[in-house]
């Protein structure tokens, strides 16, 4: 799958299986100029110690609503819902995963932990309001 | 007209369950269109950084020696018009200005890390991040 991105910003793409479990997640950041694009290909599916899993990409969070993002040339909410009726997701993880609602990385016997930065919306968001305050 | 200085960044985060013994090839570009100008590349660079731990399940197997690099490939492509004019490709790490460049259309910066795999019973999990950058210049020639 091609995922293409117009536009500066940062995205993360969770990769779920038929259950709905994330076996890979993906951000990725491009920075430049208003014009700047970028292109990522990626396979649809891994090799795990079961077989072969088929994957369905979901959009989870995107820093910039102005940059642009399609998977294979469509939506990627669109093209999520799609793709997770084709490898068999129940319909309610499919509807989870066309809003851009699944769990992060499975973890097991051992694990990779990233913070996903959960304090760094709320620090953008207090220095706005302060700067607000200021100009009023 | 000449776009003057140009920045262009990409990276790529990749994390994965242990589920998983596949770790998908890092492949990615990103690209900012030209004036056909003069252009100098003045820094090339990439970076990375990678968290790795496997296993086997079966204690009469162990994990060969495992050696990952620290790096990753960047390069990036200056392309023309006219196709049958080869792309000029420049290699990361570059900290000096490139010999000025002319007619190019098409700034191109890719990434690339490699893929792998293991056969069960091993397992393994991945979490690595690779970002490169370049900076370049755009100007009509004098």
């Amino acid at each position: 799958m091609e995922i293409a991105i117009a536009g500066e910003g940062e995205l993360v793409i969770r990769f779920i299986d038929s259950k709905g479990r994330t076996l890979m997640q993906e951000k990725l950041v491009v920075s430049g100029s208003p014009t700047v694009e970028a292109r990522r290909i990626v396979a649809l599916s891994v090799e795990t110690s079961s077989g072969t899993a088929l994957l369905a990409p979901v959009l989870v969070r995107q820093s910039n609503p102005k940059q642009r993002v399609t998977f294979d040339h469509e939506n990627p909410s669109r093209f999520t819902r799609k793709r997770c009726d084709e490898i068999g997701c129940a319909t309610d993880v499919a509807t989870e995963a066309e809003r851009g609602c699944v769990p992060p990385p499975v973890s097991g016997e051992a694990s990779v932990v990233l913070s996903d930065d959960p304090g760094l919306a709320k620090l953008i968001q207090e220095a706005a309001r302060k700067e607000t305050n200021r100009a009023e | 007209m000449a776009k003057g200085s140009i920045m262009i960044q990409i990276a790529v985060e990749q994390i994965l369950s242990p589920a998983v013994n596949y770790a998908p090839e890092i492949w990615a570009v990103a690209f900012e269109s030209l004036d056909g100008d003069r252009t100098t590349v003045r820094e090339l660079a990439t970076e990375k950084n990678q968290q790795f731990y496997g296993w086997s399940d079966d204690t009469e197997h162990e994990f060969g020696q495992l050696h990952f690099s620290h790096f990753a490939l960047t390069d990036l492509w200056l392309a023309f018009p006219d196709l049958r004019r080869p792309p000029t490709i420049l290699h990361a790490p570059s900290h000096v200005p490139s010999p000025p460049i002319d007619g190019a259309r098409l700034a191109l910066l890719r990434v690339r890390d490699y893929g792998f795999s293991f056969d069960a019973p091993a397992k393994f999990v991945l979490g690595r991040r690779v970002g490169s950058h370049a900076y370049l210049d755009e100007n009509v020639p004098s």
